[in-house]
């Protein structure tokens, strides 16, 4: 009778396509580099964008605007499994804006509009708060300028979204410029084996 | 009601409070009178505190693996461990308590012997409030997200807030909290949606109350507001947020009355449990100190800032 999946089958789901979605990343890097020396890492409890405690900050762009790559080689990634699918998301909306006749905020938070939002399952035709959404980020249009990771922080969202470095397009320098400007010593560089 | 002329009042308590109360003439007005932080340390809660209720001037808490009994002094009456961490408490009318843990429900006689334990995986989840109407008893399961209804025997009944047309509360924070208005009617927190919902027993959705807003304070902000909801003896809802966190007070009729306490708690904090005594005070868990922190309405019935450590 109840269409909804259990909260175990989605954070099943998703866990799975975490790990599948983490494992492309690091056999790309594999292929591309035929390496196993290292590679740079962000670690999300350092990055001030998503260490939970820190509120009431600046967002770091820096990942987004250093990099060497025009389009920086930092993505934001949503864990579906930790995504709460919440009626207003405040990584998609810009709470600040206003509010429409809908009820909802009238303008989108990410810069770049990389974030797309889905109703999924059963859609409530009467009552859109009545429903679970999706929040998919477009890694071709994401330059990981961290806003969407900073809103999602808890206590305000769930800490689903992360920057995350993409290894099948990071070339590898070995004095990362990002590494070098991280305020936070975030960007780390790991053995891969 | 009455005309209102709105006034501004700043409460300014030495270190402590600070309630920027915008009421009319004819609203209650809340000023933080302390903080209890006698509930952590060894003998008190060293990693959570979740769950509080009130009954008979005895403050009853739970989180770690224990529950304290404290008087409203602050002063510790006795304390028992639970067989897994509490994630709130509820105290029945015949002295019975009540703790919601994941997948169970422990009772208590009132000096905290264990009488009896509710085990059901698939209806007890996850255990966030528990409420007494007449002979039945309602339990959230923020997993299942909706009401369960079992009788005074722990025999269950149905579901409420899930079935035909209602596909369940929208709780991303895991936590689904209410209280009963009286023997019939449920008041139910649906942070998710941003309201507060009212249903009966017997499972009928017949209204709801709030709404989304981050500039204004009579919604509620974020993904998923409020968390945890109380009444006043006057009836009033009392609602918390987080993020920021908050202490929103509405008329039953949804009625915007005061917001206060932002300052009062570490901003981190999120699903800070409340409870009201008979007088109208304020219970609030800061989820983050592990401490309580007193609202009381109109003047203050303490000193500023007198936070007490266990005798
Ligand atoms: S990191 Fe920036 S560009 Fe990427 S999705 Fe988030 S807000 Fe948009
Ligand atoms: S290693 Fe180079 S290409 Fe990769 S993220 Fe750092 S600066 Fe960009
Ligand atoms: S530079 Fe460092 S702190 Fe800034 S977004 Fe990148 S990893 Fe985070």
């Amino acid at each position: 009778m109840n269409e909804e999946p259990t909260r175990r089958d989605v954070l099943g789901h998703a866990a799975r396509g975490a790990a599948l979605l983490g494992m492309g990343g690091l056999i790309g890097y594999l292929i591309k580099h035929g390496s196993v020396e290292g590679a740079w890492r962000i670690n999300v409890d350092q990055c001030v964008n998503s260490r939970l405690g820190a509120l009431g900050v600046d967002v770091c762009d820096k990942c987004a605007t250093t990099c060497v790559l025009a389009l920086s080689a930092v993505r934001a990634v949503n864990d579906h499994a930790a995504c709460g699918r919440c009626y207003i998301c405040p990584a998609y909306f810009d709470v600040n804006s206003a509010i429409n006749e809908e009820g909802l905020p009238s303008a989108k938070l990410c810069p770049r509009d990389a974030i797309e939002r889905f109703e999924i399952g059963w859609v409530d035709p009467d009552d859109p708060a009545n429903n679970y959404y999706e929040y998919v980020i477009d890694e071709v249009k994401c330059n990981g300028c961290g806003r969407c990771v900073m809103a999602c922080k808890e206590p305000a969202g769930l800490s689903s979204i992360r920057l995350e470095v993409r290894h099948d397009l990071c070339l590898d320098c070995n004095r990362c410029s990002i590494a070098q400007v991280c305020p936070d010593d975030a960007y780390i560089r790991e053995p891969t084996t | 009601m009455n005309g209102v002329r709105a006034t501004i009042a700043i409460v300014v308590v030495t270190n402590c409070v600070t309630t920027l109360v915008q009421a009319g003439d004819d609203a209650v007005t809340y000023r933080n009178v302390r903080s209890i932080t006698t509930c952590k340390g060894p003998r008190g809660f060293t990693h959570a505190m979740r769950g509080i209720a009130v009954q008979n001037d005895l403050l009853y808490v739970v989180g770690d693996q224990k529950l304290l009994v404290l008087r409203t002094n602050s002063t510790l009456a006795r304390s028992w461990p639970t067989e897994h961490p509490g994630n709130c408490v509820a105290v029945h009318p015949d002295g019975r308590v009540f703790v919601g843990e994941e997948g169970q429900i422990e009772i208590f006689s009132p000096d905290g012997k264990r009488s009896s334990v509710w085990r059901d995986a698939e209806r007890l989840d996850f255990v966030t409030a528990i409420g007494f109407a007449g002979d039945a008893v309602i339990v959230a399961d923020a997993d299942g997200r909706c009401l369960r209804r079992y009788t005074a025997d722990g025999e269950y009944v149905r579901d409420i807030g899930k079935g035909k047309r209602l596909r369940g509360f929208m709780l991303p924070n895991r936590y689904l909290d209410f209280f009963m208005e009286d023997e019939k009617i449920i008041r139910v927190a649906d942070p998710g949606r941003h309201r507060i919902s009212r249903y009966t027993i017997d499972g009928e959705r017949l209204d709801h109350v709030g709404h989304f807003a981050t500039k204004s304070e009579r919604g509620f902000p974020g993904c998923c507001n409020p968390t945890n909801i109380a009444r006043t003896p006057a009836g009033d809802i009392v609602a918390v947020q987080k993020a920021p966190p908050m202490v929103k007070v509405f008329g039953c009729d949804g009625e915007f009355r005061t917001a206060f306490g932002g300052k009062s708690f570490d901003p981190n904090c999120k699903n800070s449990d409340a409870a009201v005594d008979r007088a109208g005070n304020i219970y609030v868990i800061d989820t983050v100190r592990l401490e309580i922190v007193v609202f009381g309405p109109e003047q203050p019935h303490g000193t500023a800032n007198d936070s007490e450590q266990m005798p």
